[in-house]
C-alpha cells in the first residue's frame, strides 16, 4: 500500500468516526432532563419567549430534524445559537480555543522536555538513587488527581508569595490588544516585556498541574526504552570502544529511546487541548475547558457539543497524524494492515 | 570518530552550553531588573471582586439579577430610583430624580431628573434619554419590563421640557417608582446609531457602555476579567479618600480558589454566595472582615395548596407546628431568625405582629385530626423533588420533623429546570413541596405578595404554593391601586394575616448574608437588593 493511499484510507476512517461522534454527542446531550430554555432565559422569564427561544433553538422540531439542522449548521461552520453567549457557539469556542492551545503548548513543551531528560536519566542509572527518587515523584505525578495537585499549589504558593497570581491570563493593570488570542505572543507584539513576564505567571501554575501528568508518562516511557536499548549490542560495543557516557546517553541512546514516547506526547497534546476542564476551572483560565464547564452546568446543548466536538476533532487529528508518522517512519505498518 | 576529534566535540557542546546558560541568565535578570524597578503608579487604586458567577449581559435592560449583572449596572448606568435604608427599612430614594408628582387619577407620573448629568461619553442627559430608554425597554421586553406589561406601552412616556419626564400609564401602578431602582437610562443618541445590532442595539450594548454612572466599562475580557474605571466627571462628585479608580469583576468558579485569593489578598471582596463552612474558615483570618447582614430574603417550604395533601389546610397548619424551626435555622442556616409570614423583615411592608408558628407536636396532632385524610392516607409518602445537596438536606431535615405526625417525605432527585418545567404543566404535575429562596430585586413587598399569593402567579416558579383564596386575591388587586402608604400597610397587613392564617406555605429563615472583604477595605454599606452592596462610589481603599 502507498502512503498516498494509506492516507486516504486513515482520513476516510477519521470522517466516519466523526460522524458517529456527532451522533453520539448529540443524542447523549439530550438525554439530561431539564428545559434549556428556562437556564438560558432564567426563571422569570415569559412564557411567550421561553416559546419564542425554542423555536429559535429547533427544540420544537423531532430529533431526527435537529440532528439535520445541526449537520447542516456544521456544513456552514455553524454549531447553532449558545444558550449562555445568545450567539453562535462556534465564535465563542473559536475565542477561548487560544487560551487552551496556549496552555497546552506550554504544558507539553515542559512535559516532552522534563519527561525525555528525567526518563533518559532514571534509565541509564537505573535501580540507583537518582533513579528511585525521579520514579517516586513520577508515579506520585501519575497517580494524583489534577485537582488536589491544583488545590495544593494553590496554597503552598499562596502562602509563600501572596502576590503571585492564581487565577487569569494576565494580571490586573494590563490591557492587551487581542491579536491572536495566545497571551504570550499578544503581549510580546504589543511591546510590553511586564506583560509577558505577567503572562507568563499567570501560566506558571497551570502548566505545572497539566504538564505533571504527562511528563510522569514520558518519563516511564523513555526509562523503559533506554533500559532496553542500553542492554543491547551496539550500547556495549560503543561502551568498549570508551565512548564518554554523556556522549553515549544524548546521542546514541536517546534517539532510539524516544520515538514511542513521541506517540504518547501527541495523544498527550490531544488529551491536554480536550480535557484541561478542571485546571482551567480551578485557575480561572479562559479556554474551552472552561466554557465547557460553564455549558454542562447551563445544560447549553450547542455549546456542549461544539466543545465535545472539537475534543474528539484533537483525538482524531492526533491520532491521524501519529499513524502517519508511524507508517513513514516504519513502512512495515502499511504493509501489515494491506495483508490484513 | 578518532582520538583527536574527540575533545574538540565536547569542548564544542560545553562552549555551546555555557553561552546559552549566559544568555538566559542575562535575559532573565534583565527582564527581573526592569519588572520589579518599574516604579508603580500611586494614584491607581485597584479593586478587585470575585464571584462565583460572570454576569450575564452587559445590557442593563436585559437582566433580572443572574450573575453580577446588576453590581455592574449599578455603577456603570444612573438610575431613577435606587434602594436605600430608611429607619432599618428598605425601601427606595430618587437617584436621578430630583422631585415626582402622581396625577389624582393614579396614572401620569411626572417626575423631574438633574440637570448636567454627563454620560461616559461627555453628552448631557435629558428627559429624552429616559424616555427613549423607558421605551427601548418596553419595546426590548427583557428584564423587569414584564412588570410593566398591561399597564403602559412604548409610546406613552413623553418629556415636557428637557428635565422633565411624563408617564402615562394605562391601569393603576403604585408600586412604579420601586420598580425603576432596576431601571438604567441609556445615552440615547449613541444607542439610536446602533440600534440595528441585534434586538434593540442588544448586541451593542453587551460589548459597549452607554452609561453615565460613577464607572466605564474600559475592558472586557469574557470569563476572566472585566474593568470597569472611574468616571472623573460623574456628576455626583468623588469626595475625599482613596477611592477605587480601577475596578476588576472576576468570575472564579471553585470555592477554594476564592479562598484562596482572598487570605493572599489578591481579591479584595467576594459576592456572598460561597458556603457557610468557607466563611466560617476563614472568620479566624486577621487580614479578612466578614461581615454579616439579615438579608431581605425569604427562604420558605412551599406547600402544594391544590395537592395532596397539603390541598388541606389542616394539614398544612400541622405540618407548620411540627416543623423544627430552632434546628433549620441554627443547622441549615448558620444562625439564622426565624422568618415571619410572606414579607420578609427589614422590607416595607413587613408586619411584625403576625402570628408564627414554633414547634409544637401537641398543636399539629391536634390540627392533624381536623383533617379530612385518614392517618392512613396520610401515612403514604410524599415524594419532593430535589435538585442538589442543599435541598435534599432541607427535605431531609424535614422529613424528620413529619416523622412526629407519621407522615413521610420522599426525596427525589431531579434538576431545577425539570422543576420549572413542571410548573407550565398545572398543579398536579408540580412538587408537592418544595424548598426556595426569594431574594429582593426591588424594593417593594408586591414580589413577595402579589408574585406569589395571586393566582395569575399560578405556573411560575414564584407561584409554587399554587394559593388560591379570592378575598386575598381581591385584596391584593386592590394594593398595587392604593398609593396612600398608611391604606397600603394595613392592606399589607390584611392580606399577609389571611396568607398565614391559611399556612400557604412554611416560612422558614430570614438568613443572613455573608460577604468577606480585607481589612483595607473601608466603607462597606449593607444594601440587601441584588447587587447593591457593591456601589463601588461607597469604598475607598486604605494603603496596605
Amino acid at each position: 500500500m502507498s502512503l498516498k493511499v494509506y492516507v486516504v484510507k486513515k482520513g476516510l476512517y477519521v470522517a466516519l468516526t466523526l460522524f458517529f461522534v456527532i451522533m453520539i454527542i448529540f443524542f447523549l446531550v439530550r438525554l439530561v432532563p431539564g428545559d434549556i430554555a428556562y437556564v438560558a432565559l432564567g426563571q422569570d422569564a415569559p412564557r411567550a419567549a421561553i416559546e419564542a427561544f425554542r423555536r429559535e433553538m429547533g427544540l420544537d422540531r423531532t430529533l431526527p430534524e435537529q440532528f439535520l439542522i445541526l449537520l447542516s449548521n456544521l456544513a456552514h461552520g455553524k454549531l447553532g445559537i449558545s444558550g449562555i453567549t445568545s450567539t453562535d457557539a462556534m465564535p465563542a469556542i473559536l475565542y477561548y480555543l487560544p487560551a487552551t492551545i496556549e496552555l497546552a503548548t506550554l504544558a507539553m513543551t515542559v512535559a516532552i522536555i522534563f519527561g525525555i531528560l528525567l526518563g533518559v536519566t532514571t534509565g541509564y542509572t537505573e535501580n540507583k538513587k537518582v533513579d528511585n527518587i525521579v520514579s517516586f515523584f513520577a508515579i506520585s505525578g501519575l497517580s494524583t488527581p489534577v485537582f488536589l495537585t491544583a488545590i495544593f499549589l494553590q496554597v503552598i504558593v499562596a502562602g509563600l508569595i501572596p502576590s503571585f497570581p492564581l487565577i487569569g491570563r494576565i494580571e490586573p493593570g494590563f490591557s492587551i490588544h487581542r491579536v491572536t488570542g495566545l497571551m504570550l505572543i499578544d503581549t510580546l507584539l504589543a511591546g510590553n516585556t511586564f506583560a509577558f513576564v505577567s503572562a507568563l505567571k499567570c501560566l506558571a501554575l497551570p502548566t505545572f498541574t497539566l504538564a505533571l501528568g504527562p511528563t510522569a508518562a514520558i518519563m516511564r516511557l523513555v526509562r523503559a526504552n533506554t533500559i532496553r536499548e542500553k542492554r543491547k549490542s551496539y550500547i556495549t560495543t560503543f561502551k568498549a570502544n570508551g565512548l564518554p557516557n554523556s556522549l553515549l546517553r544524548w546521542r546514541y541512546l536517546l534517539p532510539n529511546a524516544i520515538s514511542p514516547a513521541l506517540t504518547v506526547a501527541g495523544l498527550q497534546f490531544a488529551n491536554a487541548l480536550g480535557g484541561s476542564f478542571v485546571i482551567e476551572t480551578i485557575f480561572g483560565f479562559p479556554g474551552i475547558g472552561w466554557i465547557g464547564v460553564e455549558a454542562m452546568i447551563d445544560k447549553d446543548i450547542n455549546m456542549i457539543q461544539g466543545v465535545t466536538l472539537f475534543a474528539a476533532i484533537f483525538f482524531l487529528i492526533s491520532n491521524f497524524v501519529v499513524d502517519f508518522l508511524h507508517s513513514y517512519i516504519d513502512p512495515r505498518i502499511r504493509l501489515k494492515e494491506k495483508a490484513d | 570518530m578518532t582520538e583527536t576529534n574527540k575533545p574538540t566535540k565536547k569542548m564544542s557542546w560545553k562552549l555551546i552550553a555555557a553561552v546559552l546558560i549566559v544568555i538566559i541568565a542575562v535575559a532573565v535578570g534583565a527582564t527581573a531588573y526592569y519588572y520589579w524597578s518599574q516604579p508603580t503608579t500611586p494614584t491607581n487604586v485597584v479593586f478587585t471582586h470575585i464571584s462565583t458567577e460572570e454576569y450575564t449581559s452587559l445590557d442593563p435592560h436585559h437582566s433580572t439579577g443572574a450573575g453580577e449583572d446588576f453590581s455592574i449596572m449599578i455603577n456603570v448606568y444612573d438610575r431613577l430610583f435606587r434602594p436605600t435604608i430608611t429607619n432599618g427599612v428598605e425601601t427606595f430614594e430618587p437617584d436621578l430624580v430630583t422631585s415626582y408628582t402622581l396625577s389624582d387619577d393614579k396614572l401620569t407620573w411626572t417626575m423631574q431628573i438633574h440637570q448636567g448629568v454627563k454620560f461616559h461619553d461627555g453628552t448631557i442627559l435629558t428627559a429624552e434619554d429616559v424616555q427613549e430608554s423607558f421605551d427601548r425597554y418596553l419595546r426590548y421586553g427583557q428584564g423587569f419590563s414584564y412588570l410593566y406589561a398591561g399597564y403602559i406601552y412604548p409610546g406613552n412616556t413623553t418629556h415636557s421640557d428637557d428635565y422633565t419626564v411624563v408617564f402615562n400609564f394605562m391601569k393603576v401602578y403604585t408600586s412604579f417608582p420601586a420598580s425603576l431602582c432596576r431601571f438604567a437610562v441609556l445615552n440615547w443618541h449613541l444607542l439610536e446609531q446602533h440600534l440595528t445590532e441585534g434586538s434593540q442595539g442588544h448586541d451593542w450594548l453587551n460589548v459597549n457602555d452607554a452609561g453615565s454612572g460613577p464607572y466605564t466599562i474600559t475592558e472586557i475580557r469574557p470569563r476572566e476579567d472585566l474593568v470597569l474605571t472611574m468616571f472623573k466627571d460623574y456628576w455626583r462628585g468623588w469626595g475625599s479618600g482613596r477611592r477605587i479608580t480601577e475596578a476588576h469583576f472576576k468570575p472564579v468558579i471553585e470555592t477554594s480558589t476564592m479562598k484562596q485569593l482572598l487570605i493572599s489578598g489578591t481579591a479584595d471582596i467576594d459576592d456572598g454566595w460561597m458556603g457557610a463552612d468557607t466563611y466560617r474558615s476563614l472568620a479566624n483570618n486577621t487580614n479578612l472582615i466578614i461581615e454579616r447582614f439579615p438579608w431581605v430574603q425569604e427562604r420558605v417550604l412551599s406547600m402544594n395548596n391544590q395537592k395532596f395533601p397539603f390541598d388541606d389546610v389542616h394539614v398544612r397548619r400541622a405540618v407548620s407546628w411540627a416543623f423544627d424551626y430552632d434546628g433549620y435555622n441554627s443547622i441549615q442556616e448558620w444562625d439564622a431568625p426565624q422568618a415571619q409570614g410572606p414579607v420578609p423583615k427589614g422590607l416595607y411592608g413587613h408586619d411584625d405582629t403576625l402570628f408564627v408558628y414554633h414547634q409544637n407536636l401537641t398543636a399539629a396532632q391536634e390540627e392533624l385530626a381536623l383533617s379530612k385524610y385518614t392517618p392512613e392516607q396520610l401515612s403514604q409518602p410524599i415524594v419532593v423533588q430535589v435538585f442538589n445537596d442543599k435541598t435534599q438536606s432541607v427535605m431531609l431535615f424535614a422529613g424528620e420533623s413529619l416523622a412526629a405526625l407519621n407522615m413521610t417525605i420522599q426525596p427525589e432527585m431531579t434538576t431545577w429546570t425539570k422543576i420549572l418545567e413542571s410548573f407550565g404543566q398545572g398543579a398536579q404535575s408540580a412538587p408537592a413541596m418544595t424548598w426556595w429562596g426569594n431574594t429582593e430585586k426591588y424594593p417593594s413587598p408586591d414580589a413577595y405578595l402579589y408574585s406569589v399569593f395571586y393566582n395569575a402567579s399560578w405556573g411560575t416558579w414564584q407561584g409554587q404554593a399554587w394559593y388560591n383564596n379570592t378575598e386575598v386575591g381581591n385584596l391584593l388587586a386592590q394594593s398595587l391601586q392604593t398609593s396612600d402608604p398608611t391604606q397600603l400597610l394595613q392592606l399589607y397587613s390584611t392580606i399577609q394575616q389571611k396568607i398565614v392564617d391559611d399556612a400557604a406555605m412554611i416560612w422558614l429563615s430570614n438568613p443572613k448574608c455573608s460577604i468577606v472583604h480585607q481589612t483595607w477595605v473601608k466603607g462597606f454599606t449593607w444594601r440587601s437588593a441584588l447587587g447593591e452592596y457593591l456601589y463601588l462610589p461607597n469604598f475607598t481603599i486604605d494603603e496596605h
